[in-house]
């Protein structure tokens, strides 16, 4: 096994080394130098690339320094930047060359970094990417850095999510979801080692996020977005959704001791603003109380959570707080703020590079320790980064790479669908009435002597949550080791080769300490004390050969060829988790030793083997006809392990090979046609391209029949064998690669010398033969069956502005904005299957489903249920024009509560009515989003600001749902009394009071309602509007039992779809650079001081009640769903950036 | 492009890639699946958890059959929904296991197990017996599925991997797609696997432990085989009396016999591990009652199970809510004489009206009453006290309720009454032996003579017996305090003298088919399914406006809504299929509505069965 996997391995060594057998004497040079402007100052940024070649270049960092390898000692290269003229460069064979750029030239010279990490110019590239700046990255402090790429790149839709604190995922995608049924975030390829987020569904719970936390920002190089099937073409099945392409940054070549740099980052967060938004005049009370929400007949104050009780007027009154005195019952507008916390976050980086003419290095440590919004939730990470550079000899060069970090979170917070008591925003909204003391209740919730907590008091979820929010701890630490090792050699001026491997172990190891409520945290046999791990791993070794500046002449016309020839093997390592935790309770409480458990411990110990190899070959061919037309071809061949049959199934087809080619064309037309002055580039682009992917490990085997089999206690606690079949599924014997194709086409515009850059890209991409397991006839002995089939198509338009108004010498002006419109639509699934749920509803609400040949992704009904079922709207076939038409229609429910009692009037559902079919009511997907932003510089001061924000698109909303029938919400008020338009009513006590709801709706056929004169007796009021069954003399609704009884569990679904729009001030950041003279005095040669201020707050927000769109607990876009809520907070952070 | 295709991949292929597919097999083989096993170990996975592997089928017996046979009643009071309205639009949908557990579990499996497994083992002349218990249960759990569907797929039911039918045809139960009974199929077939394991060679493997039934004791298969051909019999005893008559007579010829003491009857007993987590199932104890049909009879006659099936409601200690004697001691002090002043209540056991329009009445509007006092210091208080009983939750759940590590559903019980989850096994009744007694008092009493050994009266009191001295061995298993803990106040075991005392009552020195159904229907407590059928054969126990028992026998309370009498619903409806087989499916439906007592449509569930006259 191990000597087979081997000699994959040596196919790519072999590849590498064959070619070094042709190896010619070469004649080349590792350039360095450094890039200004005429003022001395640094151009951070420019491409300084190889002439003559498709792409071999390089971009100087942010001392304006460069390195470029591989250099034909007779060659030139060219240096250019945005807004500044080019300048090309006779080598002659230096080693070092300072640059001068002039101001003012024709550009598009920059380069980004593609697939495979090859970078090229920006020119010749027949597809959109795009460029985020690291330091842009950086600045926002985000543990994710996902959530830094919010509102930056055209075509990636990004959800932040908070709920649950620091670690959580926000969702991604770029250009649509591809998929029904897995993960459609695209893949971070971190200096070539490849990681995908995992999806935390809406239901799961605490969200620790992925790898990723563990990189530090202040690494990175370069981020580059990439898009399209064409850009991903390379990365295989791995690209269907795009990639984030980081590379991180090395050390300088030629410099005079070490550079060190360091820089400080501190954080606060400003919490403004509740999940959602309450009311503060009425406290607890529930309509059916029997006092109409009153006090009760001893003048007492209901024990409940409902606030649909008397107005806060600030009389003494017992609460229920543990100690039974009486307090003022008055108003706590800011209760819910102590179930939070606002903490100090920092973090800390140093780097220390060098090297000489041969090679180079860079080492830094980062430090950072944040804490979230949420009480005793904390992120801490070390992280170690190293890369290095040498020269071997004139042919070969080494490059090596490590990226280490240790990181430990603490007390995520759980908002998933079932944990109830763990649910902190559920705390103040659902759980506890408007009048309480949140934060007295938390100073005394426990015995400060015997640390029991209290029993006696009404709040029970709270005090458990207290308790388990102060007391237990749930620990996660990582490990996380990135490494690679790039052997290359320049074997000719006109070919190189490469051999690249690399490696990531991930490792997570858990614990969890569970105390008990009792006094000194016991009772014997309560508590819990667990540990748990697992590690996994992958490899990635890619050998390259590449040949550049080839030059072939055609009837007198000059084209360059280059070419890559590339080899590609990747894989996952072997992989175990375990667990072990205490059994029936701690025996001595407190103490947690696994020897403390009162009954046996039963560990747990899983074992995957490495099951996942994919073998690539791949070619590329550049063309370039005086720099004007570029053509790119590429071909891949992908071996794909996941889609061979294990080899007892003597039938299945193994059709484990799949091709899959693009092709990519650049046309520079603004050179073509001698474009006025003004018009400074133009560019068309076009692409075409496909992908083809496999499927998960194992899949193949699904339904064939073998068994698994385990042991477990038989009734009296023997060990028993059973085993079990994996039938349930239609065998497939012909599962086949599943094929993206992409088609895209854009253009590039540049106006004014780059003062004015428009880029638009249209693209339309349609995954087929999707490996999916649909339903199939349970009877047949196969309730489901795993087939190839489906069209998913996405098409959208991006746009990217960007103008600079001003730009003198001191002064510089820009603005920019980014427009993403996508449209998702199954055009077929398959032959019997014709709709596909997304989402099963949760908790009586609502259900997400895509249809075929319609949008990808509706907010619906469920199915014959009665349980968020539609409102049944009045519809007079016969008059069109009747006033009723479109009301909802309403009847009586019966009457609530003893000894008073109150009338209840309710929807009529769907259900009600026998129409079991599901009502669309929302869709996923956003119209579009959109982003502005700017930026200034007036001599050393530096500013930004980012605005972004979607239009479009719903989701349905649980906490609204809990929330609106418990009388904690603002919107709640509406009809409680006078101020709020209630209508009159008598109550109980004979008092005229103004507590009555308008109700806009019209009375079902045949429906009685009770007699306010004497509610014995009912009148018919079959079609008559509220109003005028009011006039006819029924009783009244109170405005609290129509939330208490319409809202909240099981209500019809459309009430709590929230209209996902909203324009976020995300970001603003000043920054002040120290003059170098001042800088000199004390040995630095840059210092920056800047301040972030994040989220600084919505400038439209559509959702309703005050709910905050990070409040959303899902990382798949294809499901978002709320369940709790996170505060609105700010963040404003201090960067303070020192090189020396 | 294709040139490039054949460059790259001609180079390489040739290179390296011979080889690379068996690698990649060998890759993508799980090495823990198992191309063969002992089929044994299939056994136990193929019949694990029967009937009762998830929490909805439980909570889904609560809401359903548990309530339409009265044992117990929603804490809220009796609710309308759970009955047939005709006048409405839906119906209630009861539901039973027997199909989805059919068609992914049990019958999927065995008929791999006994088709495949056993076919293609090296020793497969040894599982015979195996492959015969297989063939039994695999037909027990069809006939349940269409004694309260009607019809499902059966003859080509699972023929997908084997005969590539993707669309199977429905069979009715009194006519598979080949024109035969179905009900006669299922009888042969019993009867073929019971002949075989008598006919047994000594070399069988036994299924021992991996038969969670009877661990392998082939006698007590055999019996069981018989027993279930009079049962699937008396069924039919009005739709097809002949074939009930011939199937009894030729059981009953049977040397080996039919379930003859409670050793013998049959009961999967749960793995240990099984629903140690009562998350969910615990609301049996909080969120329903006992009905009030049931404790009447239980307490008419001062029934010896009392105690150990109905907990006391709160007029008093020990009421399974331990917050509750805060409320009695509370009740003592300020209503010294509540024990007259409330005389309903305070016998302790108290059932809960089942009847809708009784939540206007003293009965039952909710499961606690609201009392108001004065306190020491003069200022107005309510207290609320359960005023109706709850059934022992035990049976159903592990310690009658105990989540995790919370605070616990049970931590309302007390302490001393909680046992480790590892010393309670679950356990779910099938055919048990004194509801056999009473099935046989039932044919004895119609055939006016004595059948398998014994007249009707013996049978009758035989079962009562057995029933007895069953449910106290039971009580012992589930560790339910009256029965086993002699610390509890309420340590009341059901002894031999006991039931002596209980059978020298004068209303059980006679039978009718009456006093039957109604040992039967307390009995079937724990396989309420069951009484569901023998309440659709025989009618019984009968309704009564206030379900007092008279001469030993027991009623059922009138179930009404504003005085018009609701029904309870007396089929399942058939579930639709994946649509690709709804053809199928209508062809069926169309077969079973042309049946005018099945009713004008599938959800018209209070509509019959074939065999249900």
């Amino acid at each position: 096994m191990k000597k087979k996997g081997l000699s994959k391995l040596r196919v790519v060594i072999s590849l590498f080394l064959s070619v070094i057998a042709f190896t010619t004497f070469a004649q080349n040079l590792t350039v360095s130098g450094t890039v200004t402007d005429p003022n001395n100052v640094p151009v951070i940024g420019a491409a300084v690339v190889v002439q003559g070649t498709s792409g071999q270049g390089t971009a100087s960092d942010y001392e304006g320094k460069f390195v470029l390898t591989n250099v034909p000692s007779l060659g030139s290269i060219r240096v250019s930047y945005v807004g500044m003229l080019p300048q090309v460069i006779q080598v002659n064979g230096r080693t070092s060359i300072n640059i001068i750029l002039q101001e003012d030239s024709k550009t598009l010279g920059e380069v980004v970094v593609t697939a495979l990490g090859v970078p090229k110019q920006a020119r010749s590239v027949g597809y959109a990417t795009s460029k985020v700046s690291p330091t842009e990255i950086e600045r926002t402090n985000a543990i994710n850095p996902v959530t830094a790429l919010q509102g930056k790149v055209a075509g990636v839709n990004i959800n932040i999510g908070g709920a649950s604190g620091v670690t959580s995922s926000s969702s991604i995608t770029i250009r649509g979801a591809k998929s029904i049924d897995k993960n459609n975030s695209p893949i971070f390829v971190v200096d070539g080692m490849i990681i995908q987020e995992p999806i935390t569904g809406a239901l799961s719970g605490t969200d620790w996020g992925s790898q990723l936390k563990n990189l530090n920002p202040a690494d990175y190089e370069s981020v580059t977005v990439l898009k399209g099937a064409a850009a991903t073409a390379l990365y295989g099945s791995r690209g269907a959704n795009g990639a984030v392409v980081i590379v991180s940054k090395g050390g300088k070549f030629g410099k005079k001791g070490l550079g060190i740099e360091a820089s400080q980052i501190l954080e606060t967060t400003d919490i403004y603003k509740s999940p959602i938004e309450f009311q503060n005049i009425y406290g607890a009370g529930s309509p059916n109380n029997g006092y109409e929400g009153g006090f009760l007949a001893d003048g007492t104050l209901q024990k409940t959570a409902n606030s649909f009780g008397p107005k806060m007027d600030g009389s003494m009154l017992n609460q229920y707080l543990p100690n039974g005195e009486k307090t003022p019952y008055s108003a706590h507008p800011d209760n819910w703020k102590s179930l939070y916390q606002s903490g100090l976050n920092s973090t800390t980086n140093v780097a220390i590079n060098g090297g000489g003419e041969k090679s180079s290095f860079r080492i830094s440590y980062s430090y950072t320790d944040n804490n979230g919004v949420f009480k005793r939730n904390e992120f801490k990470r070390h992280s170690i980064s190293f890369k290095g550079l040498t020269e071997l000899n004139k042919i070969f060069s080494l490059e090596a790479g490590v990226n280490y970090a240790f990181s430990s979170a603490q007390n995520g917070a759980n908002q998933g669908g079932w944990n109830w008591g763990g649910n902190v925003a559920m705390m103040s909204t659902y759980y506890s009435p408007r009048n309480m003391d949140i934060a007295a209740y938390e100073s005394m919730y426990r015995d400060p002597l015997t640390q029991a907590v209290e029993t006696t008091t009404p709040w029970g979820t709270l005090r458990g949550y207290l308790h388990s929010r102060d007391m237990n701890l749930n620990q996660r630490n990582e490990n996380s080791l990135l490494s690679n090792m790039t052997l290359r050699a320049n074997i000719a001026p006109f070919l190189t080769a490469s051999l690249k491997g690399n490696y990531n172990y991930y490792g997570i190891s858990t614990l969890e300490k569970q105390y008990g409520t009792g006094a000194n945290y016991g009772p014997s046999g309560t508590g819990y004390y667990g540990r748990g791990g697992s590690i996994s791993g992958s490899y990635n070794f890619l050998g390259m050969l590449q040949t550049t500046g080839n030059k072939i002449n055609i009837a007198g016309e000059t084209i360059t060829l280059d070419a890559i020839v590339a080899a590609e093997l990747y894989g996952n390592t072997e992989s175990h988790s375990w667990s072990k935790g205490t059994n029936g309770g701690l025996v001595t409480p407190g103490v947690f030793a696994f020897s403390n458990s009162k009954n046996k411990i039963e560990p747990t110990f899983n074992y995957t083997p490495r099951n996942n190899q994919t073998f690539g070959v791949s070619g590329i061919i550049n063309l370039a006809w005086r720099e004007q037309v570029y053509l790119e071809l590429t071909g891949r061949n992908d071996w794909l392990s996941t889609l061979t049959y294990p080899s007892y199934m003597v039938t299945g087809q193994n059709n484990y090979t799949v091709f899959y080619p693009s092709a990519n064309l650049s046309w520079v037309f603004s050179e073509t046609f001698k474009a006025p002055q003004w018009f400074t580039l133009g560019k068309l682009r076009a692409s075409l391209a496909r992908v083809g992917m496999g499927t998960s490990a194992y899949a193949t085997t699904n339904g064939f029949g073998v068994f698994s089999q385990s042991s477990q206690y038989d009734p009296t606690r023997n060990s028993v064998l059973i085993a079990n079949p994996n039938l349930g599924t239609a065998w497939n014997n012909d599962l086949k690669p599943e094929i993206q194709q992409s088609i895209e086409i854009g253009t590039d515009l540049r106006f004014f010398n780059e003062r004015l850059t428009l880029d638009v890209a249209y693209y339309k991409t349609n995954t087929k033969n999707q490996i999916m397991s649909i339903p199939a006839v349970t009877e047949s002995g196969a309730s489901t069956q795993l087939i190839n089939a489906g069209n998913i198509q996405n098409q959208g338009v991006e746009i990217q502005f960007e103008a600079t108004p001003i730009r003198t010498r001191d002064f510089r002006w820009t603005i920019g904005s980014n427009f993403t419109l996508n449209r998702g639509k199954i055009i077929k699934l398959h032959d019997n299957v014709k709709e596909w749920q997304l989402m099963g509803a949760y908790d009586g609400g609502p259900e997400i489903w895509a249809y075929e040949g319609g949008d990808f992704g509706v907010i619906t009904t469920p199915y014959n249920s009665s349980y968020g079922a539609a409102i049944y709207r009045f519809n007079n076939e016969e008059n069109a024009n009747d006033p009723r038409n479109g009301k909802p229609v309403i009847t009586y429910w019966g009457n609530y509560g003893s000894p008073n009692s109150v009338a209840a009037y309710g929807y009529v559902t769907n259900i009600d009515k026998g129409i079991k079919d599901r009502v669309v009511i929302g869709k996923v997907e956003p119209d579009f989003l959109l982003s502005f932003s700017t930026s200034f510089s007036y001599k050393n001061f530096d500013f930004y600001g980012l605005i972004d924000g979607r239009v479009g698109g719903q989701y349905f909303s649980n906490t609204y749902k809990y929330a609106s029938s418990t009388g904690v919400l603002k919107s709640s008020l509406y009809g409680r009394d006078k101020e709020h338009g209630g209508l009159p009513r008598t109550n109980y006590k004979g008092e005229t009071v103004y507590d009555a709801i308008p109700l806009d709706a019209v009375f079902d056929e045949g429906t009685e309602a009770p007699k306010a004169s004497n509610p014995k007796e009912t009148i018919d009021v079959s079609g008559l509007t509220y109003a005028e069954a009011l006039e006819k003399g029924i009783q009244p609704m109170m405005a609290s039992t129509y939330y208490w009884g319409n809202l909240g569990w099981g209500m019809p679904a459309e009430l709590g779809l929230q209209e996902n729009t909203w324009f976020c001030f995300r970001e603003m950041t000043i920054g002040y650079r120290l003059p170098e003279s001042a800088c000199g005095k004390f040995g630095a040669n840059y210092l920056r001081l800047g301040v972030t201020a994040r989220n600084l707050g919505y400038l439209l927000n559509k959702l309703t009640d005050g709910l905050n769109p990070a409040g959303i607990s899902s990382n798949n876009p294809l499901t978002p769903t709320d369940i709790g809520g996170v505060p609105f907070a700010r963040t404003y952070a201090v960067n303070l950036t020192i090189k020396f | 492009m294709n040139k490039i295709k054949y460059i790259l991949i001609g180079a390489f292929t040739l290179l390296t890639l011979t080889g690379c597919l068996d690698e990649y097999k060998e890759l993508n083989t799980n090495p823990e699946l198992l191309g063969a096993t002992d089929p044994r170990n299939a056994f136990t996975g193929a019949t694990e958890n029967w009937n009762n592997s998830s929490r909805n089928h439980l909570m889904a017996k609560y809401s359903g059959v548990m309530q339409y046979m009265q044992y117990i009643v929603y804490y809220g009071g009796a609710q309308e929904g759970t009955y047939v309205n005709t006048s409405k639009s839906t119906r209630p949908s009861p539901f039973t296991p027997y199909y989805s557990d059919y068609f992914g579990q049990i019958g999927l499996k065995l008929r791999y197990l006994v088709n495949t497994v056993i076919p293609l083992n090296a020793e497969k002349d040894r599982f015979q017996n195996v492959a015969a218990i297989a063939n039994i249960l695999e037909t027990y759990e069809a006939w349940l599925m269409f004694d309260v569907n009607g019809a499902a797929p059966y003859t080509e039911a699972f023929k997908l991997a084997t005969e590539g039918i993707r669309k199977p045809k429905y069979d009715l139960y009194q006519k598979d797609i080949n024109g035969k009974a179905l009900y006669k199929v299922f009888d042969e077939k019993i009867k073929e696997n019971v002949a075989l394991l008598q006919s047994a060679q000594a070399n069988q493997y036994s299924l021992d432990k991996n038969d969670y039934f009877y661990g392998g004791d082939v006698t007590k298969w055999i019996k069981f085989g018989n027993t279930l051909r009079i049962k699937m019999a008396q069924r039919l005893e009005k739709a097809d009396k002949p074939f009930y008559t011939s199937v009894l007579n030729d059981v009953l010829s049977n040397q080996i016999g039919i379930i003859s003491n409670n050793n013998e009857s049959c009961i999967y007993n749960h793995p240990n591990e099984y629903n140690n987590n009562t998350d969910d199932m615990h609301i049996l104890t909080y969120q329903y009652c006992a009905s009030r049909a049931l404790v009447n009879f239980l307490t008419a006659y001062n029934d010896p199970r009392l105690p150990l099936l109905v907990r006391r409601n709160g007029f008093g200690t020990g009421n399974n809510n331990v917050s509750n004697d805060d409320v009695a001691a509370l009740l003592a002090k300020y209503y010294p004489n509540y024990q007259t002043q409330f005389a309903q209540w305070t016998g302790r056991y108290v059932g809960m009206s089942a009847n809708p329009d009784s939540a206007n009445s003293a009965w039952s509007t909710d499961s606690y009453f609201t009392l108001p006092y004065k306190d020491d210091k003069g200022v107005d208080k309510t207290m609320t006290v359960r005023h109706n009983s709850q059934i022992e939750s035990r049976y159903y759940v592990k310690n009658g309720g105990k989540v995790g590590t919370q605070i616990t559903a049970r931590d309302k019980e007390d302490a001393i009454y909680d046992a480790s989850q590892d010393a309670i096994s679950l356990f779910t009744p099938l055919i048990t032996y004194p509801e056999v007694c009473f099935m046989m008092a039932e044919i004895a009493l119609k055939e006016g003579s004595a059948k398998g050994g014994k007249d009707a009266l013996t049978w009758f009191r035989d079962g009562i017996r057995a029933s007895m001295e069953q449910y106290q061995a039971w009580a012992v298993k589930m560790k339910v305090p009256s029965a086993m803990n002699p610390n509890s106040d309420n340590y009341h075991p059901i002894t031999t003298a006991a039931i002596d005392t209980y059978l020298a009552l004068p209303e059980f020195q006679s039978v009718s088919l009456e006093k039957i159904v109604t040992q039967q229907w307390v009995n079937l407590f724990m396989r309420p399914e069951e009484a569901w059928a023998t309440w659709k054969r025989t009618g019984l126990p009968a309704v009564k406006a206030q379900p007092v028992p008279v001469n030993g026998v027991a009623f059922f309370e009138a179930i009404t809504v504003s005085g018009t009498n609701m029904l309870i619903p007396r089929r399942a409806a058939l579930g639709a299929p994946n649509t690709e087989n709804l053809e199928n499916y209508n062809a069926a439906l169309k077969d079973l509505i042309a049946d005018p007592n099945y009713g004008p449509a599938v959800d018209k569930t209070e509509g019959r069965i074939w065999w249900d006259k």
